[in-house]
Parts: C-alpha cells; sequence; structure tokens
C-alpha cells in the first residue's frame, strides 16, 4: 500500500499497574479505512483508542498521528472522538443543541475568537447532517440517548475533521437510533471518505460495513478479514455465544 | 432616598454591584463543574489573609488577595493529587485556612471588630482603597470571563472532550482558580467571609430552575446576583440588619419564590386553565 498511515501503533506495550492490556502491538490504519476493533470486554479495546489519541502514554512503544508521535501532536481538529461516556453528561446541563456543537466550531482558530457567522453556519450544517434541526435549540440533556449521541456526532463532525474515533457509539441506545446511527457512519464513509475507527461489540454491524476488522484477545491485535466475522462464519466456528449472536 | 446622602453606603452599593456581577459570573461555572464547595474553601484562605494582614499591619483586602490566590495554587495541586478525590482538597483546605486563620486572629489581638467585619460582612466597612482593588478585580474577571468563555464552557460540560480539541485545560483551570480566589477576597469585604460562596452559588441554582441556554444561564445567575446584592444592601441599611446575611436571605428567597412559580406553572400546563373549575 502507498498511502502512509494516519494512525500507527509501534511496538506498544501497555499496562495499568501490572495487568498488560497491549504487549509489543503493533497496527496502522489507512485513509479511508472502516476500521472496526472489537474483542471481548475488559480485552482494552477502549484502551486501545485513547493511546491512539495520545489519551493515555504507552510504557513501551510509540503511538503516532499523520506520522507525528502523539506527545508532540496539535493538529486535534484533524480527529473527531466520541467517547463511550460522551453520554454520561450532567443531564441538567443548561446548554442547547446549537451551543454544545458551536463551542467546537473553529476552535482551531484560537480559544478565546468569537463564533462569526460563518462559524454558525458550519454549526447549523453540521446539526442538519445528523438530522437534529428541529431540534437545534432544545436543551441537549432533553433529548433520547440516540439524539443526543447524534449531537456529539455533530460536534466532532463541524471542524470537519479527517478521522473519526468512536467508542462504541452504538451503546445504551434503542435499535431504531442504533440503525439511523449506523446509516450515517456508512453514509458519511462512503460520501465523504472519512476514516472511521470504531470500537464495538456489535460484530455483526462491524463485519457488513468495515473494510478492516481487528480482534484484541491476550494483549494481542489480531487482523482478520470482516468476512470471516459474518453470522454464518461465526455459527460455522461455533462462535456466535462469544459474540452474543441470536 | 436618604441611603445615597452616605458616603460609606455610595461605595457598598458600588462595590456591591461589582460583586453582585462577578460572584454569579464564577459561580455558574462552578457550580456546573461541581465544585459548590470550592468557594468556602477559598473564603477560610481568605479569612487567615485577613487575620495575617491585621497581624502584619497591611491592607486586610490585598492580604486576603495573596491568600486566596496562594490557596487557589494548593487547592489545584491537591486537586490534581487526588483526582479521584477532587473533593478531598477542598476539605483539607477548608480546614487548614479556618486552623490557620483563628491562630493568627489570638495573635492580632484587639482587632476583633476588624475580624468580624470580614467573617459577617460589613457596609461601613469599604474603604475608597477596597473600592479601587474591587473594580480592578470586576473587570478582570469580566474580561476574563468574556474571553474566555467558550473554553470555560467546553470544560464544564466535557473536560475531556475540551482536552482534545487542543484546549489547555490545566492552565485554564489554573487561571479560572484564580479568577474565583480574587473574586472571593474582594468580596468578603460586603458579604462576608461565611456567606461569599453563597452568593457563587444560589443565583447559579435560580439560573439552572430557569435557563433554556447556557447564554440564558449566566445572564440569569448575573441577574439574580446583581438584585439580590441590590436589594439586600437597602434592605440591611433602612432595618439595620446585617448585609451579608440579608443579602443571602434574599438571594434564597428569589430561589424559593422561582422554585415555587415554576412548580405553579408545571401543574397548571399539565391540568391545563379549567382544571379545578366546578362548572
Amino acid at each position: 500500500m502507498n498511502k502512509n498511515p494516519v494512525v500507527e501503533l509501534r511496538n506498544v506495550t501497555f499496562a495499568y499497574d501490572r495487568k498488560i492490556i497491549l504487549d509489543e502491538a503493533n497496527l496502522k490504519v489507512y485513509p479511508s479505512d472502516f476500521f472496526s476493533i472489537v474483542g471481548p470486554n475488559g480485552s482494552g479495546k477502549s484502551t486501545l483508542i485513547k493511546i491512539m489519541l495520545g489519551l493515555l502514554k504507552p510504557q513501551k512503544g510509540e503511538a503516532l498521528l499523520f506520522g507525528q508521535d502523539t506527545n508532540c501532536f496539535n493538529q486535534w481538529h484533524r480527529l473527531g472522538y466520541l467517547s463511550q461516556k460522551a453520554t454520561a453528561f450532567n443531564p441538567t446541563f443548561p446548554g442547547t443543541v446549537r451551543e454544545i456543537v458551536g463551542i467546537h466550531a473553529g476552535i482551531k482558530n484560537g480559544l478565546t475568537r468569537r463564533m462569526t457567522g460563518q462559524d454558525w453556519e458550519k454549526v447549523d450544517a453540521a446539526i442538519e447532517r445528523v438530522g437534529l434541526s428541529h431540534q437545534r435549540n432544545s436543551l441537549v440533556g432533553k433529548l433520547s440517548g440516540g439524539q443526543q449521541q447524534r449531537v456529539f456526532l455533530a460536534r466532532i463532525l463541524v471542524n470537519q475533521p479527517e478521522i473519526l474515533l468512536l467508542d462504541e457509539p452504538l451503546v445504551g441506545i434503542d435499535a431504531e437510533a442504533q440503525e439511523s446511527l449506523q446509516h450515517l457512519l456508512e453514509d458519511l464513509h462512503n460520501s465523504q471518505k472519512l476514516t472511521i475507527i470504531m470500537v464495538t461489540h456489535d460484530i455483526a454491524y462491524a463485519s457488513q460495513t468495515a473494510t478492516r476488522l481487528v480482534c484484541i484477545h491476550h494483549q494481542r491485535i489480531f487482523e482478520h478479514n470482516p468476512l470471516d466475522y459474518s453470522k454464518s462464519a461465526l455459527q460455522e466456528r461455533g462462535l456466535t455465544q462469544l459474540y452474543h449472536f441470536h | 432616598m436618604d441611603i445615597f446622602q452616605y458616603e460609606f453606603m455610595q461605595r457598598a452599593l458600588a462595590a456591591g454591584i461589582v460583586i453582585g456581577i462577578i460572584c454569579p459570573l464564577a459561580g455558574i461555572f462552578l457550580v456546573l463543574r461541581r465544585l459548590s464547595l470550592l468557594g468556602d474553601a477559598l473564603s477560610h484562605i481568605s479569612l487567615t489573609g485577613v487575620a495575617a494582614g491585621l497581624v502584619c499591619s497591611i491592607n486586610a483586602t490585598l492580604s486576603a488577595l495573596v491568600f486566596a490566590l496562594a490557596g487557589s495554587l494548593g487547592i489545584e495541586y491537591l486537586r490534581r493529587h487526588y483526582t479521584q478525590y477532587a473533593e478531598l482538597a477542598i476539605a483539607l483546605a477548608m480546614s487548614g485556612g479556618m486552623g490557620l486563620a483563628v491562630v493568627l486572629i489570638s495573635l492580632g489581638k484587639g482587632n476583633t471588630a476588624t475580624v468580624l467585619s470580614f467573617l459577617f460582612g460589613s457596609i461601613v466597612a469599604v474603604t475608597p482603597v477596597d473600592l479601587y482593588i474591587i473594580f480592578a478585580v470586576g473587570l478582570l474577571v469580566c474580561v476574563s470571563v468574556m474571553l474566555l468563555y467558550r473554553p470555560l464552557f467546553y470544560i464544564s460540560f466535557d473536560e475531556e472532550g475540551a482536552k482534545l480539541a487542543g484546549i489547555p485545560i490545566n492552565k485554564v483551570n489554573v487561571y479560572f482558580m484564580l479568577l474565583t480566589a480574587v473574586t472571593i477576597a474582594v468580596s468578603m469585604r460586603i458579604v462576608g467571609a461565611l456567606l461569599v460562596s453563597s452568593l457563587m452559588t444560589i443565583p447559579a441554582a435560580i439560573s439552572l430552575q430557569l435557563a433554556n441556554s447556557f447564554k440564558a444561564a449566566v445572564s440569569i445567575s448575573v441577574a439574580a446576583g446583581l438584585i439580590s446584592v441590590i436589594a439586600g444592601l437597602i434592605l440591611s441599611f433602612y432595618l439595620s440588619l446585617a448585609p451579608g446575611g440579608t443579602i443571602i436571605l434574599f438571594s434564597l428567597l428569589l430561589l424559593f419564590l422561582t422554585i415555587g412559580c415554576k412548580k405553579a406553572t408545571r401543574s397548571f400546563t399539565l391540568q391545563g386553565p379549567s382544571a379545578g373549575a366546578t362548572g
């Protein structure tokens, strides 16, 4: 492959106290990849995404973003991160959808900069992109879990990032909201060629949508063909229970 | 009005207006970050500064400022040390500040009246020098919050997201802590060390009942603070009451009225205007 990786881990070892989570892990994510990370609970999926972002520092090895070590990386506007705990915010926080998306708009141009008309246009476009225009003046805490996830997605989309890093974005929302969010992510990947890195438990969705799929198991990262994780393939291998297929 | 004939009252009202703006302005961010008790800890430390100022014969407001600034840095250091028990830093600062204040007060014999005026607030205590300091601090706090509005809003809502947006959260947190410290140190003159944190939290509590946006929350909070301080000062003058206590009681009255009106409006909306009618 002649493209340069946008995210790279080189011989990364990470441990919480003495418990090793990743051991000499290597990984490369290329532009336009839809990169799914699966694995059992506690295997280190969220840890992996936090190492990629530089939120956790590995004890050994290095994590690179756009070829730059995360320790000196400063082009954060090129990334959009949706945390697993995004919707665990204070539900009584008095912020409207427009305000919450607006705090992120154009922040790369200066922390003390006032919002311009152009910034607000981008905010409204991002809110429209996630289908929440009719709720833009509602308080975020009053929305459903699925709608809140869309607000946080709009917030990271407002600065037109090149990579989306999503930590279990489908958890805690109803089936309808899950499906609608899945379609939105697919559309973002297909139409804008966004690189998407997503931690998920939904192996069926990952196998259908991801262009690349890795599984973390016993401190190692294994890459698989997404099709090997389709329901029929897992049934063949008697692994449906492990991945909660019904 | 009689009240404006007195120079001390003019100074108290001028200072009160500034305090009525800056206390809720800092307070709304503290409340949203669940750091309401920080105001209490810093006011106890500021009281230590007052006592130290009296012992060393220097301007008590200035020494309170210095102690509050040092105390805020200490609390921020402890907060980072005990990330999972951030409230522990506040408890440690509160008890340490009060202990030192009591010892220093006992050393500064004969100045009990001055200490009491800082403890409970006093209208006559605001000197022209204090007024200049209060105006300077007021300007600093207002300009800082205006400039750092977006980072402060972002950190209050989502600290991790703010960090990934490239906001230097540690620097912003330290600066905001320093702003809170100076706000408390100068507000003690009128409201009193024991009550100053209430002027930061009660207006914020009122705004949380009414606000339908973050901008509205900040505006309502400042409006509630201003109304409470002005009404409290006027009432305390005519009724010969302690200003700090009157201001806080008035703001509490506003809070209960807000909660009551909100409840009444909600039940009226739920039942409809004709509910309860017999015919």
